[in-house]
């Protein structure tokens, strides 16, 4: 969509954009919340009109001072609005205004001027449901409660524990709380306008799970829930969310996967849990063949505090992913999933990519179109 | 290894002590009918020296028991890294004991300063000048709508008492200048400096700590989570180890001879700039992390090369830089001390 550049209208090389001359009249647009560059050839009089737009003039008298046409200049501001370079001077005043400009001024960078506020808008009023309060469950409502985020249900039965605050978010006087209950309590530390419906309930099968997501009518759901085992309940909540046609993330954070990037899964537009799992089932096929698994029922695993920092990092900036429900910046992790390594700083991928065999939708899009998954507001 | 070995491995859930396993292993062998099968005790006794075998009372023989409780899982994970118990032992009381100079407790310093008293950190000097301001709640980790405009360091001072078990603290409520004495701002006994204040300039503070610490033989950590840094995975700067400051400033000044931007035409640009507080988790997770392999024996190299994790992807962008023989700070030419544990 090109937007039309009225002469009379003030606009400004957004401030998180650095423009670095190469020489030869080409010029580099540095976004540097997320480190993209764009190159445009610009003539001296429109290079003059460009790097000293600091929304002071209408582009008309601008255009005028350097000796630029209004009509060239607008044809370039369109593409620069576009491309996520500039802004007009009135949102800008409108970013400034909120306490929400950090998270604004990002998503600036993907969502051009005129689309920025409806796209926040959709982050706001997402509703997710965390199934699971544990570390990574804690440490992702949390930072989506940091970036917007105001309607959560949160799921789990559990009470906090001294042995959870190593690498959750709870505090030693939340011990004997329901972590649920608790979650509630530190979002609302954020912000009272936040709405949290804890649920204290162990969803120990489909049905039960079916049931308390139907209730919560969630928009996303977010599985951090690693009892009985996270593929069961990924099982689960793939099962419910294909039906209901809910996109979910399933962050890692357990056993052997400490620092694991999950999946995110768009029914219809990507890989779904039961493809990865007959992708990776070939995979262990491969790597395990010969190795048996031991019975060991009293096992107390390993945990490390930014170990979880990183995978609920990652799972909370899939969740904004899906909550702006736009093509400008769908998940990243559709169609595969991570690892971060403690011991060298590298983050690795395996590839789930949709399996036809599966039954499910995704092959018939495979991501390749895009449509919202929730209501636009 | 052998079936009965194999099989002998599910009886190691500490209900039985080895003598009675080694019984119990000879008369599955003698029900085998075969006796040619390795020693038990030496199976165990290799197990135990690759820390995959532990006694099963380690961590409270090492510890209080409120100590074992909170940091049990922690615990484990350190086995796994350092393949002893003595040693993960070790590493978790030098982080009771390590005193951490945080200068900055904003977007990326306050996130690391809840995962440090996670971790067990405890005892702290803390600097920063400013409150909590109404927009800290897209980027403070410790934000409370209920204490904006107390300062930030009360806030976190605060924070570190409710949490630690022997918390321990000073706090400096004024900023670290170019001008500013670091030794009486931190004061003498600080074991690691932890620079998250981008005012007025990360880059300078950071080479006024910089050289400070090469001075005196202390570890540095300069985190990311600004402007263009959001999610960088930090550098940490240990003398006679790494790159100092004033090494990076040089490595870049070269690297980035041929790109200098424009003076922005926007003066005032300090409410324009972005930030996910998971950008900030990131960035925030990747220091302490680099934090652990400090003190950690077998954690692997502790300054893996800068680094960017890019949003767009989940790329991460690093490069090795290497020290300067010519540093005026760190050079051939200066002593050097180097960092000990």
């Amino acid at each position: 969509m090109k937007t039309e550049i009225a002469p009379s209208t003030h606009w400004l090389i957004r401030p998180s954009v650095s423009v670095i001359p190469l020489g030869d009249g080409i010029f580099d647009f540095f976004q540097s919340s997320t480190r993209r560059s764009m190159r445009f050839r610009l003539r001296p009089e429109i290079a003059g009109v460009i790097t000293n737009l600091d929304g002071g003039m209408c582009i008309e008298d601008i255009c005028a001072e350097h000796g630029a046409s209004v009509a060239q200049v607008g044809s370039l501001l369109g593409v620069l609005h576009e491309r996520c370079a500039v802004e007009p001077k009135l949102v800008r005043e409108a970013i400034d205004k909120t306490d929400f400009y950090r998270v604004l001024n990002f998503l600036g960078d993907y969502f051009p001027a005129e689309e920025l506020f409806a796209a926040f808008d959709r982050v706001c009023s997402a509703r997710v449901a965390i199934l699971g309060c544990g570390a990574v469950g804690s440490w992702t409502a949390m930072q989506m409660g940091h970036s917007g985020f105001q309607n959560f249900t949160v799921i789990d039965s559990d009470t906090v524990e001294e042995s959870n605050l190593n690498r959750s978010i709870f505090l030693r006087e939340d011990i004997g709380l329901r972590k649920a209950q608790a979650i509630k309590a530190a979002l609302h530390r954020i912000s009272l306008n936040i709405q949290v419906q804890p649920v204290f309930e162990k969803v120990s099968d489909a049905d039960r799970l079916r049931m308390v997501l139907s209730e919560a009518r969630p928009d996303i759901v977010v599985n951090c829930a690693d009892e009985p085992s996270v593929d069961l309940t990924s099982e689960w909540v793939n099962d419910y969310c294909s039906k209901q046609n809910i996109p979910y993330v399933i962050a890692g954070g357990y056993n052997l996967h400490l620092s694991l990037i999950g999946m995110t899964v768009s029914p219809g537009l990507s890989a779904c849990f039961n493809c990865s799992r007959i992708t990776l089932d070939q995979l262990e096929d491969e790597s395990l063949r010969g190795v048996r698994r031991l019975w060991r029922p009293k096992r107390n695993l390993g945990s490390l505090a930014p170990l979880t920092g990183i995978t609920s990092s990652l799972a909370a900036s899939e969740v904004l992913r899906l909550a702006v429900a736009s093509e400008r910046l769908v998940p990243a992790m559709w169609n595969r999933r991570g690892e971060f390594n403690f011991l060298t700083n590298e983050l690795s991928f395996v590839d789930l990519p949709p399996r036809p065999e599966c039954g499910c939708v995704s092959h018939v899009n495979g991501g390749s179109q895009f449509r919202p998954t929730h209501p636009l507001t | 290894m052998s079936p009965p070995l194999v099989e002998s491995l599910e009886w190691l859930d500490g209900s039985a002590s080895v003598s009675e396993l080694d019984a119990r292993f000879s008369s599955r062998l003698s029900a085998l009918d075969n006796l040619n099968y390795a020693s038990f005790r030496d199976f165990t006794q290799y197990l135990y020296k690759k820390g995959i075998l532990v006694r099963e009372n380690w961590m409270n023989d090492a510890f209080p028991s409120e100590f074992v409780a909170r940091f049990s899982r922690q615990l484990n994970f350190f086995l796994d890294i350092e393949e002893s118990t003595v040693a993960a032992s070790a590493l978790l009381q030098r982080i009771l004991e390590q005193r951490v100079a945080l200068i900055g407790v904003g977007a990326v310093g306050s996130w690391i300063l809840r995962e440090l008293v996670q971790l067990g950190f405890q005892r702290f000097v803390l600097v920063d000048p400013k409150p909590l301001s109404p927009a800290d709640r897209t980027r403070n980790a410790l934000f409370d709508h209920t204490r904006i405009g107390e300062p930030k360091v009360v806030i976190a001072d605060r924070y570190i008492h409710s949490q630690a078990i022997c918390p321990e603290t000073r706090i400096r409520q004024i900023p670290l200048d170019i001008d500013t004495d670091v030794a009486s701002l931190i004061g003498d006994d600080v074991d690691l400096i932890i620079n998250t204040a981008d005012e007025p300039y990360i880059g300078a503070t950071s080479i006024k700590l910089s050289r400070y610490c090469i001075e005196n033989g202390l570890p540095l950590l300069v985190a990311g989570g600004f402007d263009a840094h959001l999610a960088s995975l930090s550098e940490m700067i240990v003398p006679g180890q790494t790159p100092c400051s004033d090494c990076y400033a040089m490595h870049f000044e070269e690297a980035l001879q041929d790109w200098k931007p424009i003076s922005h035409p926007i003066i005032d640009r300090r409410r324009g700039f972005g930030g996910l507080p998971s950008m900030s988790a990131f960035a925030a997770s990747a220091a302490v992390l680099k934090i652990v392999r400090l003190y950690s024996e077998k954690g692997g190299d502790v300054e893996q090369g800068r680094g960017e994790f890019l949003f767009d992807k989940y790329d991460i962008d690093s490069f090795k830089v290497e020290r300067n023989p010519n540093c005026p700070t760190c050079g051939n030419s200066m002593a050097q001390q180097p960092h000990e544990n």
